[in-house]
């Protein structure tokens, strides 16, 4: 197993379990599920993938890729059950990143959306996933 | 064939982030190439093509997206029946597989498959007629939605 595969997966073991602690909490349901990934050299091999739901909303934390230009790990939160794109997660410079577009606050002025990256904290998560709860709606 | 329908729903998301990638690949090849034509082979047609790989770069990824849809449908009717031959076409499968006596899909998802159907026919010269177009992002929506009314595992 190549050492980059190895600590990919190790940083999306502890990814994941470090978000469904912190989400759990703010009553978001979360299951595990294994996700099979494909390497450069054809071996097969598995991370977690972590389905939340809170209410109607079902987002999927779905592990991508390590060997990224810029980046150490991209992680995406998907909505499902579409699949659109809503945040995505960088691990840079030892830590994870969120990567997120807040909609306008109707009673701000600024219209224009602007993508924030964040570091990933128990505070920014669930402000991510509450803003995904509030505003997104499946593009089907 | 997997017989889990989250890596059919992954292969799908795949496909559609090589198309992202592709198009912005394409787009700044023609970018290079109106500066300095010489980078791409005047002979080899590589030039000539440019222009048609970035016509038809939508309908070749939606191909390969309704590819993967249309054999996530036959693996899990080929389980569904016990038979690992059987062969349906990809309207049929729609249909059957949603319909009823299958997993009572509703008819807007229904549609939304067909009506990706019926745009990966035209791109794939079964038919003439040009459809309302459907970029790869609606495509992707439709068929991951049609998709979640599956059983997780089958098989």
């Amino acid at each position: 197993m190549s050492e980059q595969r190895s600590q990919f997966q190790g940083r999306i073991d502890v990814l994941v379990s470090t978000i469904k602690g912190w989400v759990e909490p703010h009553e978001w349901v979360t299951k595990a599920y294994p996700k099979k990934m494909r390497d450069v050299d054809h071996q097969v091999y598995e991370v977690p993938a972590l389905f939340l739901q809170k209410g109607p909303t079902r987002v999927l934390l779905d592990p991508v890729a390590y060997d990224v230009p810029g980046t150490e790990g991209v992680v995406d939160l998907y909505l499902m059950p579409t699949y659109d794109d809503m945040a995505s997660l960088f691990f840079e410079q030892g830590n994870w990143v969120i990567h997120y577009a807040f909609p306008p606050n109707p009673k701000g002025t600024r219209s224009v959306i602007e993508a924030q990256t964040l570091p990933l904290r128990e505070e920014t998560i669930n402000q991510v996933l509450d803003s995904i709860a509030e505003h997104a709606e499946p593009s089907f | 064939m997997p017989n889990r329908r989250f890596d059919w729903h992954q292969h799908i998301k795949d496909v559609e982030g090589e198309y992202r990638a592709t198009r912005i690949a394409v787009d700044r090849l023609k970018v290079q190439v109106a500066a300095t034509p010489d980078i791409l082979n005047k002979d080899d047609g590589s030039r000539a093509y440019l222009r048609d790989t970035d016509l038809n770069l939508e309908g070749t990824y939606l191909v390969r997206l309704f590819a993967a849809f249309e054999a996530a449908l036959r693996s899990y009717d080929r389980a569904r029946h016990n038979d690992p031959t059987r062969d349906q076409v990809a309207s049929v499968l729609i249909d059957t597989i949603g319909g009823r006596r299958g997993q009572g899909i509703s008819t807007a998802v229904r549609d939304g498959a067909h009506a990706v159907r019926i745009v990966r026919n035209y791109w794939a010269h079964e038919n003439d007629v040009m459809p309302d177009p459907i970029t790869i992002a609606q495509a992707r929506a439709r068929l991951q939605t049609y998709l979640s009314w599956l059983p997780e595992t089958w098989g």
